[in-house]
């Protein structure tokens, strides 16, 4: 009570300014009164020491205004307060009161007039109800470290936020005196003249069409609205309202470190249900962290929403509901946005159970409420989303700052106030760039999450039940965020993969596998085939089987390199091969292999090279999923290897001669020099038995004994050392060898 | 809501299993990724495989397409009796 005490003595110093400077200013436009009212602001802010706003101040200090009526308005609010409600009858609510109308007044005529020249003014109580919710939960989170400083910006924002929901009510309050007016300039018109006239009517009368409307708050402005929705302007007002209501309760928290009664007392007007939640939920909320600041600003919302719902009735509850979605905090909204706003919103109060019993009640009719409203309401979703999705492009829009600050929770509520005066001036404009806004939030949206999620991190965790709220929705965030992302590699994939008609995960990564094993031994081969033809060219080979290669060439002796990389090479590929059904990358088996297997080898080599070459190609090329890739051209390209390959196998073979097999190899190799194609199949067919995986097996291995005969070190030449081996085993090799180089 | 949760409750139990395979796959893709073999597949996330599959498939398409370019032109610079010997094995 001290400290609303002290809250009060404060006010009314600024009063005693703002009365000054509106007696000063009396004369000026309604569009000035806006500006006054902003001045007003700035005293306040001198008043708690803050220079935040001070940009503002100068525009504006010269400007007068409403603010006579609105302070006028205080004193007799006091009364009409008492009228409206027993629970008014608290001089905090006067108070409240009295913060809220001057405030209305110049935001009304601000948003519904949007002239160009106003929008950046306008923009300024907007922003202010934006930054409501950001600064709300910086606050929150930094409150502990900063009190003073965070507390005195909450507070003026929580004024600002007051002044915006006092304009809107103002405006509905105007309208609905003026219910002729449907175009928003008129609106404007009419509320510059109603203003106008109020004032000089006497303060009395502006209470009285205002207050009265303000108490019962966004309910007469909703109920007007509501009906209304066709019209832009009124839809922009609504949104107002919604965001107002917003930042009152989110002033709460903020301020209710120092004028928790005081603010408390504030909702009281606007609900009066509202407030015994609120209490609690202040008290709660001082120690929450930001999830749980976005939980009050809920519950608030819900209590808010549920007592206008009682006394409005169902078609409030649409209202109230689309009201209460904004409100929630830019979390839940940019989440709602970007998926299914129910969903989220369920989450969210599922998580906020544990935390607030209390709170929980209300939210689960809130949530009642909520989703059947939201869903009806597709239009105003949409308005209200692109209201909050410019908030969020606000964000983005200077994402170096904000992203660099967010480690820092105090900067960063800085931050979000500039992101918010953006995304304030796009609701604005909102009307005219709907359409943009959705789009930009669609895309902005996630890296939204991702910030609120850093500042989650960021922020302390205050009080067990927040801290295991806040972690099952960060939880949430990250595992959702962490799904997108699979999801769009996924498709991705997808799209790289031909044919790939599949469509859930599982047999999509079959595919993927498949096909990578495809491409590989597909650049293989052909590597290896162009390195036969442009010995040169190391840098042909695939690079994974360079990486595999060289290890193993290390080991073995020049000499012995050829014969044992090819038995063991192609035995590897055989068993490979054979074991899987289906095309892999051989070189990894290849050290086991080759000790043992060493005799059997020559057989197969030779001639399954000869006869396997013509089906080794097609297979190679055949796989369903390459189909397409491979132009025609290729295929003889890379059976082309084969034929030269042939050749150098067949001499190393002979070369080995130690496996005593040599003269079976020799008879081939002299075959297949004379007449190639007969006699290797005849030889071939009934040894092996020549399968396509035997071919492919026995082409590759020759590949490498060229590769390997080539190189010692590195088998970047095979050209010379093949025609060498075979001009020293077969002369008549050498001359295909040649040719084929040629 | 308690319907919800449950029903939630199942999602999530049969999600696991596939997401077990799922990671399975995942881990079977790894190993074929040059880029991220040798690592730890408990450090490698699942976007991060895939990120790294979509990258070598595409280099692998390029490279591909330089080899068969290459091989092309090599195929056309080739002796003709060497070719039509080839073209006959292709034939069969």
């Amino acid at each position: 009570m001290p400290l609303y005490e002290l809250y009060r003595m404060t006010k009314a110093k600024l009063d005693s300014q703002e009365k000054d400077n509106t007696y000063a200013t009396d004369q000026s436009s309604s569009p000035e009164n806006d500006f006054f009212e902003l001045v007003w602001e700035n005293g306040q802010i001198s008043m708690q020491g803050k220079s935040s706003r001070a940009r503002k101040s100068p525009v504006h200090k010269s400007l007068p205004s409403h603010s006579l009526p609105s302070h006028s308005p205080r004193t007799q609010y006091k009364d009409v307060g008492f009228s409206i409600d027993t629970r008014m009858g608290k001089l905090g609510h006067l108070d409240s009161g009295l913060n809220e109308i001057p405030i209305s007044v110049p935001s009304d005529e601000m948003n519904l007039s949007q002239d160009e020249d106003m929008i950046p003014w306008l923009n300024y109580p907007m922003d202010d109800s934006l930054q409501h919710e950001y600064s709300f939960d910086f606050t929150r989170d930094v409150s502990g470290v900063t009190v003073n400083e965070f507390p005195s910006t909450s507070n003026n924002f929580a004024l600002m936020d007051k002044r915006s929901s006092g304009n809107q009510v103002y405006k509905d309050s105007i309208r609905s005196p003026v219910p002729g007016v449907s175009s928003s300039e008129q609106a404007i018109i009419t509320k510059g003249s109603s203003n106008g006239e109020v004032e000089p009517s006497g303060p009395k009368g502006n209470n009285s069409h205002l207050y009265p409307p303000s108490l019962q708050q966004c309910q007469t402005s909703f109920a007007s609205s509501r009906p209304k929705i066709s019209d832009s302007t009124e839809n922009n007002t609504s949104n107002a309202i919604l965001q107002a209501p917003c930042g009152e309760i989110t002033q709460t928290p903020s301020s209710s470190s120092g004028f928790c009664s005081l603010n408390m007392q504030k909702h009281d007007p606007l609900c009066p249900r509202s407030s015994s939640n609120m209490m609690n939920f202040s008290h709660f909320a001082r120690p929450a962290a930001i999830v749980r600041a976005n939980l009050q600003s809920i519950s608030m919302m819900s209590g808010l929403c549920s007592a206008r719902s009682e006394s409005l009735g169902t078609r409030k509850k649409d209202v109230d509901a689309s009201s209460s979605n904004p409100p929630e905090s830019t979390l839940i909204d940019l989440n709602n946005q970007k998926n299914c706003q129910k969903l989220v919103i369920d989450t969210s109060k599922a998580e906020l159970k544990p935390a607030n019993p209390k709170s929980l009640g209300q939210k689960a009719d809130f949530a009642n409420q909520f989703d059947p409203p939201c869903k009806e309401d597709g239009a105003r979703k949409n308005n209200q989303i692109s209201d909050q999705v410019p908030t969020g492009s606000g964000d983005k829009g200077q994402p170096a700052v904000e992203k660099s600050i967010n480690p820092e929770v105090a900067s960063s509520s800085v931050c979000s106030g500039n992101g918010v005066k953006r995304g304030s001036d796009n609701a604005n404009k909102n009307l005219k760039r709907k359409s943009q806004d959705t789009e930009d939030s669609e895309c902005q949206s996630e890296e939204v999450e991702e910030e609120s999620v850093g500042i989650k991190k960021v922020a302390p965790a205050r009080g067990t039940s927040s801290k295991r709220s806040r972690a099952a929705e960060v939880h949430n965030l990250s595992e959702r965020r962490r799904r997108d992302r699979i999801n769009e590699k996924m498709r991705a994939l997808q799209e790289l993969i031909p044919n790939c008609n599949k469509v859930d995960k599982a047999s999509m990564l079959d595919e993927a596998i498949e096909y990578l094993k495809t491409l590989q031994l597909q650049v293989q081969i052909m590597s290896m085939g162009a390195g036969l033809y442009a010995p040169p060219n190391p840098m042909m080979l695939h690079p994974g089987m360079q990486h595999m290669q060289t290890p193993h060439m290390a080991s073995f002796s020049p000499i012995g390199i050829g014969m044992q990389m090819g038995f063991g090479m192609g035995y590897g590929m055989s068993m490979s091969d054979m074991n899987s059904g289906s095309p892999r990358f051989p070189m990894v088996q290849v050290p086991q292999m080759q000790g043992t297997h060493f005799p059997v080898l020559p057989m197969p080599g030779p001639t399954a090279v000869l006869h396997g070459m013509p089906r080794s190609s097609p297979q190679v090329f055949g796989f369903p999923s390459q189909g397409l890739y491979m132009p025609m051209p290729n295929a003889p390209g890379v059976s082309m290897p084969g034929g030269p390959l042939m050749n150098p196998s067949s001499s190393g073979q002979n070369a080995f001669g130690a496996a005593g097999l040599r003269e079976t190899v020799d008879s081939a190799s002299a075959s297949s020099l004379k007449e190639p194609m007969p006699n290797v199949n005849s030889q071939v067919m009934p040894s092996t038995g020549g399968s396509n995986s035997t071919v492919q097996i026995s082409t590759q291995c020759e590949a490498m004994n060229v590769g390997i005969d080539q190189t010692p070190p590195v088998q970047t030449s095979g050209h010379t050392s093949n025609i060498n081996d075979s001009g020293t085993t077969n002369p008549g090799k050498e001359d295909n060898l040649v040719i084929g180089n040629d | 809501m308690s319907s919800r949760r449950s029903r939630s409750r199942q999602s999530s139990g049969s999600r696991n299993i596939t997401d077990d395979q799922i990671h399975d796959l995942v881990s079977k893709l790894q190993q074929l990724l040059p880029e991220i073999r040798n690592t730890h597949s408990d450090k490698v996330s699942a976007a991060k495989v895939l990120q790294e599959t979509c990258n070598y498939i595409r280099s692998l398409h390029r490279e591909v397409d330089d080899l068969s370019e290459r091989l092309s032109e090599l195929l056309a610079t080739t002796d003709t009796a060497q070719a039509a010997i080839i073209r006959n094995l292709l034939m069969q």
